[in-house]
């Protein structure tokens, strides 16, 4: 808002040799940005995957019954053989949280493909057909987003049982919809500018136009989609887990860490804060690079 | 209303006084001059036209006085004092005593001046509310239906119950109006306020300034890059250029025998001024005038240009006793260019 | 222009029925499509006989349109059947817990907006200053914490630790104080960053300037000339988010065992009722359909323009 707009037409039309040079700076800010928010993501992504290759945690899975509810290094009873701790089954807690990034990961990974590839095609089908099929499509836009993804696991859960799959299955359910808004809008602004209605005068076939050309330029809206999807899986998955409706035992991820901590919540408060806080921070820093994603992309929306 | 300042006995105190004023933009890497050795005195019951390009700093100025200027821009010389009061100086920012409440402004596009979801009655009685706090309900309903009266708003009562986008562009207009002389402002600043509107509507909107003067006795600044509605409204002209003041002077002298090169050319750029010589444009476009900026800031664009143009600041030349003048070492002749006869009938056939 | 807001209404209730179709196909076809319940009820060991006599029961036996037919007949007459594990009817269970449901619900929407909106308005009034800055942290992080992590760490400092609140459990105000906080948080985050942006193009807008040129102050200019028009974005969104809420009150509700109906849907999921599950979707999907309905309806009120 410092910007009044008839002054800063003014200084414009004044000074048409200003505005790029600090556009690129701030660019070039922006991209940096986005760069110092990937390292941390990508450390993560490295340790989870490589440190249990490494074989120098102990067994996620090994129970110790007489090593039980072990409190982490730095308080009265703890030690460095487990650094952060055991659980219930005096299993190593770091080891468990390193185990379970993976398959928090992996789901937030995805759970973002299978939410935004359909998410992409059903808005740009919509986008650009306009007409019954958009009507179509915002209906269902409407009526999946009037289910909580919440209230969509259990009507399945509550028949099928909860599993990995399941879990697959509604993200996919819930996470087309919010993308198939947003590339639907971003569709029809652009199919009426200007090279569109040229390429659709020259007779260029719809498939053509929408795959060649609507879709590349495209690639920023959906890089942030699909960033910001990673964070929002994330959550769904830990969220679902924690209700006991998505990932069971034996199998581990963050959500399910941290629901088994909740029994042990006032005897143990480590196991379900570190793995929580585990989930904070990843998804931070996932909805940080959204930000900075979308500032670099198109510095108008960006919001905070 | 009360017309409480009479044009004769208030002749001695200026509504408005500037002088020498020099504002300034910081950029990154460089301070833009705005507005440089402005000098303007505008009494009650006068009106000024400020004439030039888009980018000669008019809008600066406007946005300068009522002090809504963006952040990096700033008063870095000279002085503005409303009724003898000093309000700006370097340092010294004292509109927000003045801004509405004794300088009132219209601003170019009325149906983006007016909020949208608030009727015309509470966009009124807000302004009312923040300058004459002292008027009863019934007060305040009676002053916002003659304020609309007095705006040639037949139906007072259905327009303050209409939301903006009720009302026509040239009703929308009127409401801009009312609203920045509601609170009896001694000066008005209307920036580029016809530009929007058509030919019809436009001569309306200056037939209303011209009562509002004349029966309040209101100082008016009308900004604009339109020369003929100018010398069909103006007292006197201010032609700026670059951020200064190219010329001033009465609207006859400046529009028949004008001294400044640029008058000139945006005379010669006016199609039915120039209805015998051919119509003429001025090449290229404004400046960009940092600090470092040195001689005639028109030398780029003048077909009178000299090596000492370029040189050397450009004096102000100007009788003594008065702020008429202009800024130039080649001056046009002092004799009259068209006949005046001929000038007033293009005039007249455009309105 | 009464008869074009007519029309508007009836368009804006036409749409509002398609979408709450489609939402109880959708929740009729997931509990249909993705297996037979009977048996996942039942279990592998059961006898066909009495498989039969369940799906005889439930009407499974009949043919999938006629069941579909049958359910949407059933759901507009306000009959959502009968619970497979309380042997009650799932509207007396579920008018037993909306209650619970709906004052946590509002409390925290109530919280959200009261500190959301003052928030994102101040950060745009004080754009890039570190209040701007100090907003957008408390909504980044709004928007990343699990809300069942922050039940659990709230929990554990308040009741735990410093034994101030209750940790759960219906009773008075007291104990509806961290779960309101809880749930509160996602939406707060969405509405201060949403009322900052809205806010920062509102105060960019000429009759924004045109009001400073007036002489308002500029309390005045944000609170009645730049919040009204900030308003309708925010409040369009915000009955968007009513599905994320609902979905985090479950989560919050199992948290704080607070008796509403997300706990009543956990327990339904649990012992596979799956009809009791389904009609909790129900009521689900049709709270946000009509609130969202109302939002659009209410936008007339709000925007004078629409009418």
């Amino acid at each position: 808002m410092s910007a009044t707009e008839s002054t800063a037409t003014e200084l414009a039309a004044v000074t048409p040799a200003i505005a790029p040079s600090a556009a690129t700076a701030r660019r070039i800010r922006r991209s940096r940005a986005v760069l110092w928010l990937s390292l941390p993501l990508a450390f993560v992504a490295l340790v989870v995957i490589v440190v249990p290759l490494l074989g120098v945690l102990p067994d996620p899975h090994r129970q110790h019954l007489d090593q039980t509810l072990l409190p982490p290094f730095f308080l009265d009873g703890g030690s460095m053989s487990h650094p952060l701790g055991t659980d219930k089954l005096g299993r190593d807690l770091l080891s468990r949280l390193v185990t379970g990034g993976r398959l928090t990961l992996l789901i937030g990974l995805v759970g973002t493909v299978v939410a935004i590839v359909p998410g992409t095609l059903i808005g740009l089908l919509a986008g650009y057909k306009r007409g019954w099929v958009d009507t179509v499509v915002s209906r269902f836009i409407e009526a999946q987003l009037a289910l909580p993804f919440v209230l969509i696991a259990l009507a399945i859960i509550a028949n099928r049982g909860s599993s990995l799959g399941v879990l697959i299955v509604v993200l996919a359910l819930t996470g087309w919809a919010p993308c198939a808004r947003v590339v639907r809008a971003e569709t029809m602004a652009l199919r009426e500018r200007q090279f569109v209605l040229g390429l659709r005068a020259a007779g260029a076939s719809s498939a053509r136009i929408v795959l060649r050309h609507v879709l590349p330029n495209l690639t920023g809206v959906i890089v942030v989609l699909a960033t910001l999807q990673v964070g929002t899986a994330i959550l769904v998955e830990s969220a679902l887990s924690f209700l006991n409706l998505g990932i069971q035992p034996p199998d581990i991820s963050w959500g399910q860490i941290l629901a088994s901590g909740r029994e042990v919540l006032t005897q143990a408060w480590w196991i379900s804060t570190f793995a929580g806080l585990a989930i904070t921070v990843v998804v931070l820093l996932v909805n940080l690079l959204g930000d900075a994603l979308l500032s670099h992309y198109d510095p108008k929306k960006r919001k905070f | 209303m009360t017309a409480t300042a009479a044009p004769q006995t208030a002749a001695a105190e200026p509504a408005l006084r500037i002088d020498d004023l020099r504002v300034e933009a910081r950029l990154a890497d460089d301070t833009l001059l705005l507005v440089d050795g402005l000098d303007l005195d505008l009494r009650p019951g006068e009106i000024v036209g400020v004439v030039g390009e888009s980018g000669s700093g008019k809008t600066t100025l406007v946005r300068t006085l009522i002090g809504l200027l963006d952040k990096n821009v700033t008063v870095t010389a000279g002085a503005v004092a409303v009724g003898g009061e000093q309000v700006l100086a370097p340092g010294v920012d004292r509109t927000e005593a003045v801004r509405g409440a004794r300088i009132g402004t219209v601003f170019q596009d009325a149906s983006r001046s007016l909020n949208p979801v608030l009727k015309v009655r509470s966009q009124l009685r807000e302004v009312l509310k923040a300058h004459k706090p002292q008027l009863s309900k019934a007060e305040a309903a009676e002053k916002m239906r003659t304020v609309l009266r007095r705006m040639q708003i037949d139906d007072p009562e259905r327009v303050l119950g209409s939301y903006p986008h009720q009302l026509s562009g040239g009703q929308r207009q009127r409401v801009a109006i009312a609203l920045a002389v509601v609170s009896e402002p001694q000066i008005v600043l209307a920036d580029e306020c016809t530009t929007a509107l058509d030919v019809t509507t436009q001569a309306e909107v200056v037939a209303l300034f011209r009562d509002l003067v004349a029966e309040l006795g209101v100082a008016l600044v009308f900004v604009t890059h339109d020369l003929l509605l100018a010398a069909d409204l103006c007292d006197r002209i201010v032609v700026m250029y670059g951020g200064q003041a190219a010329e001033v002077g009465p609207t006859r002298r400046v529009l028949l025998a004008p001294r400044h090169p640029y008058s000139a050319g945006l005379l010669a750029a006016v199609p039915s001024w120039s209805a015998d010589g051919p119509i003429r444009g001025i090449d290229g476009s404004a400046p960009r005038v940092t600090t470092a900026f040195s001689g005639c800031r028109f030398a780029g664009r003048c077909p009178r240009a000299d090596d000492d143009c370029r040189s050397a600041p450009i004096p102000w030349s100007g009788a003594a006793g008065t702020r008429d003048g202009y800024r130039c070492i080649h001056p046009l002749a002092a004799a009259p260019a068209p006949a005046p006869a001929q000038a007033a009938s293009g005039s007249a056939a455009d309105r | 222009m009464s008869s074009s807001l007519a029309s508007f209404g009836a368009r804006k209730i036409g749409a509002a029925l398609v979408t709450l179709l489609l939402a109880l196909t959708a929740a009729f076809a997931l509990g249909h499509l993705s297996g037979d319940p009977v048996y996942n009820i039942l279990g592998p060991l059961a006898q066909r006989e009495q498989i039969d006599a369940m799906r005889a029961d439930l009407g499974l036996d009949k043919p999938i349109a006629e069941q579909y037919v049958t359910y949407l007949g059933d759901t507009v007459r306000g009959e959502l059947g009968d619970s497979l594990q309380y042997f009650r009817s799932n509207s007396e269970l579920i008018s037993s817990r909306l209650p619970q449901s709906l004052q946590l619900l509002v409390a925290a929407i109530v919280l959200a907006i009261l500190i959301g909106v003052p928030l994102g308005t101040l950060a745009a009034v004080k754009e890039g200053t570190w209040w701007d800055r100090a907003a957008s942290t408390v909504a980044l992080l709004g928007q990343s914490v699990p809300v069942f992590w922050l039940g659990l760490m709230l929990i554990l400092i308040f009741a735990v630790q410093l034994r101030l609140l209750p940790s759960g459990q219906s009773g008075g105000l007291d104990h509806l104080i961290l779960p309101a906080i809880t749930l509160s948080l996602l939406p707060l985050a969405h509405i201060a960053r949403l009322t900052r942006a809205s806010m920062a193009e509102v105060l960019a807008e000429p009759y924004i300037d045109a009001a400073r040129a007036r002489g308002l102050s500029t309390r005045r200019i944000v609170g009645l000339h730049a919040l009204r028009n900030a308003a309708l974005p925010v409040l369009t969104v915000t009955a968007l988010q009513t599905g994320v809420l609902l979905s985090g009150a479950v989560a919050v509700e199992y948290v704080y065992s607070w008796p509403g109906l997300g706990t009543l849907a956990l327990e339904a999921v649990q012992f596979r009722d799956y009809t009791l599950a389904q009609a909790v979707v129900i009521v689900g999907a049709v709270a946000f359909v009509v609130l969202n309905l109302l939002v659009d309806l209410l936008y007339v009120v709000v925007d004078p323009r629409l009418r």
